[in-house]
């Protein structure tokens, strides 16, 4: 047995391990349930974090540093003096430190400010523009009646199911229009089956897992058994 | 000044210069956009960084503050600057980094995950003991729908296409209706940030 | 709101200091005597005792009337109450620390003990025990231990007499030093011994204002009083203690009102202030030559609360009418520029509101037509307070010396003429100042001249009617008690007629009804003996006009018809309905009886709030005002004074309009002209907005000399609305709104003893929910460990071919090798249970096209997967990691798949294939790159929206689709199939359970009951 066959082995007990320690939550709360929490939780930060550094190191000071004319090198190190900036952010509650927070609105209002921008135009171009056209495309004749009713139904859906959530459907008294009163209901309805849908999707995708889970119990199992 | 002001410029002129690089075709501005999407993901990986070391240091404080769980903590500090010399000694690719991610991360997470199968299921069934309206009832009786038109379908095509059909449709209908909203709210917020209106970068 | 009396801020009810200049903002509330609640103005009960806040049921004791020897010498703020018929008072319109010191008849102070707190009801034994020859044995000192460390210094100095009765030993501290201070003063001489430290920084006796200066009358100084304070000390040193009877019935701090001193004509001006006497100075007629040595009259401890409440600056608002007191040496400042004619000028009854102001010259009464005397004071008077001047009577024979009793800060307002008041009259003496002008008193027999002025406060002396102005008129006046303020009805019959009844001096009562402030206007009148005026009086015989009204206000009315006979009518008010009056002037139902009384007219707003509250309906018979009257109005700072809790009365019929006109009266006034800043201090408005319901909280004095006692007139105003506010009309309110406010407003008054809804944080899972949770965990392990174990190669489910994956299929098929591809790993850890299969089926199809792969993932995790699903294969491929979420997106897109062919975009998340989505629309608006799509299941329905769009060529949605496009493309996978079926079997498990339930609850209730 080489040693990639000893850490699958390996892999597979300690998964098996994790499995049944996870579920034997449906018991009841336990501290070993809570140090695979934390065992999870450690790791996943590490392998991200490890990630993000590789990514720092590796794709940008590599470049910056293979970077021949000085406004290269200028464009690769401001970004670096900005995440400087921002890490004083976490020493807020500090006394030195702390004063110099302050610095870090500036890299987090250019993070803000560009994550703002790019939501505005992936929402209007890629959202907003083409699912407007989607709705309108669904009203076709190609698949008379059906293909009609299925479009109507999808507008009546979408429309109505947008303006459950808008303001204007009460009047200044504060009462809801009875014209707005059944549109808000058919958004409602309209929305009970999506959000119904999404919850029988999560079902489907926990028990995917549920399956895929035991399956691998199963095959360690086996795989102890058999050999 | 740096608290309000400067933040403030910062984001409405970097909002802005991005926003016209999408919607003008211009070139310069395209390649003013690229030029500051770059440095906001250099500058997301410091916020990364910036949150694992929250982590850590809060951690590190229970450990010596608190008395309880204790080795919760130690486990989380051990675990991540573990997997963080690993994942930078090796890489992605690497045997030890695939074997935490397969061995350990993957089955851990996709228990819980599994986990939320019987307890979507157990809420479901007691929907009706909360919540004794005609919402609920749709509501299960659509999620049982999505259930039969999503696997068992592909036992009885025939008799549950037209079914699923019509599940698709209230489904997208609605779906579409949530995603404008999504969508219009994320321009609005957007657009109330590049025009100075909301600054939550600003310690506000 | 509040309206703060300094800024004039509004300030929200529960304030007490103003939110804009920090003042101290009067009493909005009224609290309960008996739990201390803090009660809305409007409430009659106590919210949460259900305590009577209102005086109603307040009744005078049964006592003969005054003209049977108790006179009524004291006689407090009161409304008609009794009927002009009976002549009695009510006992029970006194409040209940009233009802002890007056006593139930005139031989049995006995009686009317039994009512009176302990403290008075030993001063009632005392006073009455020296009611007789003995009175003037009475002051001996008190018993030392008695009294407070500081005070038991100052009676260790002073002359103890060995006669000191035991029951001053129960008197309060407060009392008890008063009653030591007062020895026999028949007997004692003066000593002026070292005064306390205390008072070492008091100014000199000379420095006092002539009331206040001793050193005019040293030997009738009592020697104790060389211990008092310079304040008390100014008062038991006022020349009236020649005088050595002992006012019988009087409590000891009553007792040195009894000493009360003959009018000793002092100059008052040098004892003005400054302030004032540069007021005066400015109007030559009111110059300080010409003041009239007003002594001070308050020889009574008890004066000194009022001394407190003194205002010097009111002294000169009514200057007097001839003589002795120059109004202008009392006129205030603020009142100097007004101008005042020269009262040497007007010989001829000038016409009163000449000189008085318009929103005064409603208060004073008219005078007869043939008044002969001019009442020259009248003009000087401003106008808010000429209308408080009453008429004189035509004959007013009794010389009244009521300005020694008038207060500085009302000496001005005097109209008196001193040389027609020769004789004090000493049964008054006894009574306190602060009181003695409240007193209308009619004593049956005036003998002896008496000045009950004397004994009457500063501040009320001048309220005297000026009925004594003819002996007979005093000597058979009826008793006035009935026009007493019930709190001060005991006071009068107990203080005043024990003690005229053992000194054989009939009282004159109607003289002590009047405040000094108002007293000077009386006097003034009386003074004049003006054909036509009402006839006073007869002995014997009920007083009815004053009985229907408060001795105070007597003088503001002119007298009655029966009195009188000319320009007053008698108004009869039916007394048996005073209670069901009162209730309904609150309530806004009260009735008006025909011939509205005058004395709404000659009131003050916030009088006349207090009129049916404590007079409501009693008979009265009460002269007609003139119609001037009815214009009364008060100036803010009398506004002010109104105690707490009262307000507005309902507006009232116009009494003017049935009153018989009295011709002349208006024109014997001159106008003044008042300046702007006065006339902005007028509550016009105030006459006009009456509020819905007069109160009179039974107050409790909390701290100072009158603490304990009930039924005091608080200091603070207890106004809580501007005069002038005027409601501005709102405009309707939805109902919604309202109800939401009401909601709140309901809450806000809950007490705190209630239990309010407070979100809790749900109760953990009980054991329904964890059995429910096990049962599903059970079927599921079952249906999973029995498909896992036994279905072995039995399909159950059939891999479909749907659309969407025959089209993404065909869109891989159709890449040619070497053409980029971008596969977006966008799934973590947790869900590559599901996700790795659908990834691995599209990137075993995509690596059997030879395309160039290029993997890329914003997930840090994502790489990592994307790493694994090559492991099994020859191409290494390198995942790229994308910070930035949709930034980097985006910069991936439009910098490195520029020419990419097809982009796969594997996620288990919503937002990510969003973000993918959107930013290749926005990055190649015009030819975005062809995507195609794996997802979990979770996100299948959510991501339908965009899986169906043009740019989206087919999609696998969770484990089924997988399998069906390993079937599609005859790739199958034993192990996924076997899942797929396990996974069908739980899916009817899940289906099952989801109906028990729904159906099971629905039979078995919300809650579990069936």
């Amino acid at each position: 047995m080489g040693n990639p066959e000893i850490l699958e082995l390996i892999g597979l007990i300690v998964g098996a391990v994790l499995t049944l320690i996870i579920f034997s939550y449906l018991l009841g709360d336990h501290i070993l349930y809570r140090w695979v929490l934390a065992l999870l939780v450690g790791c996943g930060a590490g392998y991200v974090m490890g990630m993000a550094l590789r990514f720092l190191w590796w794709d940008w000071l590599e470049q910056a540093r293979a970077a021949e004319s000085p406004l290269l090198k200028i464009y690769y190190f401001i970004p670096l003096l900005l995440g400087i900036l921002l890490l004083f952010k976490g020493f807020s509650s500090l006394k030195i430190l702390g004063r110099l927070s302050a610095l870090g609105n500036i890299p987090m209002a250019y993070l803000i400010g560009t994550g703002a921008a790019v939501t505005i135009a992936g929402a209007l171009l890629g959202t907003l523009f083409p699912q407007i056209a989607a709705t309108g495309k669904a009203m076709t004749l190609r698949d008379f009646p059906w293909g009609l009713l299925r479009g109507i139904a999808m507008l009546i859906g979408t429309i109505s199911a947008l303006l459950v959530f808008s303001a204007r459907t009460k009047d200044r008294d504060g009462d809801v229009k009875p014209v707005m009163l059944w549109v808000r209901r058919f958004g409602e309805f309209f929305i009970i089956v999506a959000l119904a849908a999404a919850f029988a999707g999560a079902i489907t995708s926990g028990l995917t897992l549920w399956v895929e889970r035991w399956a691998e119990l199963f095959k360690t199992v086996f795989y102890f058994i058999r050999g | 000044m740096f608290k309000r002001f400067i933040p403030t410029i910062v984001a409405m002129l970097t909002g802005l210069f991005v926003l016209l690089g999408y919607l003008l075709p211009i070139e310069f501005l395209g390649l003013l956009r690229d030029f500051l999407l770059r440095w906001a993901t250099v500058l997301a990986v410091f916020a990364m960084l910036l949150a694992f070391l929250s982590l850590l240091r809060v951690h590190l404080l229970r450990l010596t503050r608190v008395r309880k769980n204790k080795f919760t903590s130690f486990l989380i500090i051990f675990s991540a600057l573990g997997t963080l010399i690993l994942v930078l000694a090796q890489g992605a690719e690497g045997q030890g980094t695939q074997w935490v991610l397969h061995k350990i991360l993957a089955p851990g997470e996709s228990a819980l995950l599994a986990l939320t199968a019987v307890t979507l299921i157990a809420a479901g069934m007691r929907l009706m003991r909360v919540r004794r309206t005609a919402g609920s009832i749709v509501f299960v009786v659509t999620a049982a729908l999505v259930l039969l038109t999503t696997v068992i379908y592909n036992v009885y095509p025939d008799i549950f296409a037209v079914l699923r059909q019509g599940v698709d449709v209230l489904t997208m209908a609605g779906m579409r209706g949530l995603l404008f909203g999504v969508a219009l709210g994320g321009t609005l917020t957007g657009l109330r940030v590049i025009l100075g209106f909301d600054r939550p970068h600003s310690d506000e | 709101m509040i309206r703060c009396p300094k800024c004039g801020k509004m300030n929200q009810d529960s304030s007490r200091f103003c939110n804009e200049c920090g003042a101290t903002l009067p009493q909005t509330r009224i609290r309960c005597p008996k739990c201390g609640t803090m009660n809305p103005i409007g409430n009659v009960l106590c919210m949460v005792c259900n305590t009577r806040l209102l005086p109603l049921d307040m009744k005078l004791p049964e006592k003969p009337r005054p003209s049977e020897g108790m006179s009524g010498g004291v006689k407090g703020i009161s409304l008609p109450s009794l009927s002009a018929k009976e002549g009695t008072p009510e006992p029970t319109t006194l409040p209940d620390w009233m009802l002890g010191l007056t006593p139930e008849s005139a031989g049995g102070p006995e009686s009317a003990a039994a009512d009176l707190p302990d403290w008075l009801t030993d001063m009632l034994e005392e006073t009455t025990e020296i009611s007789g020859e003995e009175a003037r044995d009475v002051e001996e000192p008190l018993a030392p231990q008695e009294l407070p460390d500081w005070f038991s210094a100052l009676t260790e100095e002073a002359p103890v007499s060995p006669e000191t009765p035991a029951v001053e030993e129960s008197l309060p501290d407060w009392l008890a030093d008063m009653t030591e201070n007062v020895p026999d003063r028949s007997q004692t001489p003066p000593v002026m011994t070292e005064p306390p430290a205390w008072t070492a920084a008091a100014p000199p006796a000379e420095t006092f204002p002539s009331s206040w200066n001793q050193a005019e009358a040293p030997a009738f100084v009592p020697e104790a009083n060389a211990d008092l304070p310079d304040w008390l000390r100014s008062i038991a040193d006022a020349p009236t203690l020649e005088e050595p009877q002992s006012p019988a019935g009087l409590p000891a701090w009553l007792l040195a009102n009894a000493d009360a001193p003959v009018p000793v004509e002092e100059p008052a001006a040098p004892e003005l202030p400054a302030w004032l006497l540069q007021g005066a100075e400015e109007i030559p007629h009111l110059a300080p030559e010409s003041v009239k040595p007003t002594a001070p009259s308050s020889l009574s401890f008890a004066q000194e609360p009022v001394r407190e409440a003194e205002q010097d600056w009111l002294s000169g608002i009514l200057p007097e009418e001839s003589a002795p007191v120059s109004p202008a040496e009392a006129e205030p400042d603020w009142l100097s520029g007004i101008p005042f004619e020269e009262p040497e000028a007007a010989p001829e009854p000038a016409p009163p509101t000449e000189a008085v102001p318009d929103w005064l010259s409603g208060i004073l009464i008219e005078e007869p037509e043939a008044a002969p005397e001019p009442t020259p004071p009248t003009e000087a008077v401003p106008d808010w307070l000429s209308g408080i001047l009453i008429e004189e009577p035509e004959a007013a024979p009794e010389p009244t010396p009521p300005t020694e009793a008038v207060p500085d800060w009302l000496s001005g307002i005097l109209i008196e003429e001193p040389e027609a008041a020769p004789e004090p009259t000493p049964p008054t003496e006894a009574v306190p100042d602060w009181l003695s002008g409240i007193l209308i008193e009619e004593p049956e027999a005036a003998p002896e001249p008496t000045s009950p002025m004397e004994a009457m406060p500063d501040w009320l002396s001048g309220v005297v009617v000026d009925e004594t102005k003819s002996a007979a008129v005093i000597s058979e006046a009826p008793p006035v008690a009935e026009e007493m303020p019930d709190w001060l009805q005991g006071l009068t019959e107990q203080a005043v007629s024990p003690l005229t009844e053992a000194a054989g001096i009939p009282s004159s009562p109607v003289i002590t009804e009047a405040p000094d402030w108002l007293a000077g206007l009386e006097e003034q009148e009386k003074e004049r003996p003006a054909p036509g005026a009402p006839v006073p009086l007869s002995a014997g015989e009920p007083s009815e006009p004053e009985s229907a009204m408060p001795g105070w206000l007597k003088d503001i009315v002119p007298p009655a018809e029966s009195v009188s006979g000319i320009g007053a009518k008698a108004i009869v008010v039916e007394e048996e309905s005073e209670v069901e009056a009162v209730e309904a002037a609150l309530f806004g139902e009260a009735e008006v009886p025909e011939g509205p009384p005058i004395i709404e007219e000659a009131m003050p707003d916030w009088l006349k709030d207090l009129t049916p509250t404590e007079m409501p309906q009693s008979p009265v018979v009460e002269e007609i005002a003139p119609e001037t009257l009815a214009r009364a109005e008060v100036p803010a700072w009398l506004q002010g004074l109104r105690p707490p809790g009262t307000g507005p009365l309902p507006s009232l019929p116009e009494v003017g309009a049935a009153a018989p006109e009295v011709p002349g009266a208006e024109g014997q006034l001159a106008r003044a002209e008042i300046p702007e800043w006065v006339q902005a201090l007028r509550p016009a408005a105030a006459a006009e907005h009456a509020a819905e319901s007069p109160l009179f909280p039974d107050l409790v004095e909390t701290e100072g000399p009158l603490a304990g006692i009930v039924g005091v007139l608080p200091a603070a105003p207890g106004v809580d609305m501007p005069v002038d506010f005027e409601p501005v009309p709102l405009p309707e309110i939805p109902e919604f709104v309202v109800a939401h406010a009401q909601r709140w407003q309901q809450l806000l008054e809950q007490p705190r003893g209630i239990k309010r809804p407070v979100a809790q944080q749900r109760a953990r899972s009980g054991e329904g929910e964890m059995a429910t949770r096990w049962i599903v965990a059970l079927v599921l392990l079952a249906v999973t460990i029995l498909g896992l174990l036994f279905l072995g190669d039995m399909h159950l489910s059939q891999a479909l071919s749907k659309p969407p994956i025959e089209h993404l299929s065909t869109a891989i098929q159709a890449l040619e090798p070497g053409e980029p591809v971008v596969v977006a790993v966008e799934y973590g850890p947790a869900e590559a249970g599901e996700m790795t299969p659908i990834a691995e089926a599209l990137v075993e199809h995509l690596q059997s096209r030879g395309v160039h792969i290029t993997l890329v993932s914003t997930l840090p995790e994502g790489t990592g997967l994307a790493q694994g699903l090559f492991v099994t294969s020859d191409v290494s491929v390198q995942a790229l990691y994308l910070p930035g979420s949709s930034s980097g997106i985006a910069v991936f897109l439009n910098d490195d798949l520029k020419d990419a062919r097809l982009l796969v975009v594997l996620t288990s998340r919503t937002e990510r294939l969003r973000w993918w989505m959107e930013q290749n629309n926005a990055s190649h608006p015009n030819a975005p790159i062809p995507m195609g799509v794996g997802v979990s299941a979770a996100v299948g329905p959510q991501a339908l929206p965009y899986l169906e769009t043009p740019v989206v060529t087919g999609w696998l949605v969770g484990l089924p689709d997988a399998v069906a496009y390993r079937e599609f493309r005859n790739a199958r996978d034993i192990s996924l199939n076997r899942q797929l079926d396990v996974l069908l079997l739980t899916h009817w498990a899940a289906l099952g359970l989801l109906f028990f339930g729904l159906f099971y609850y629905l039979a078995r209730g919300k809650k579990g009951a069936v």
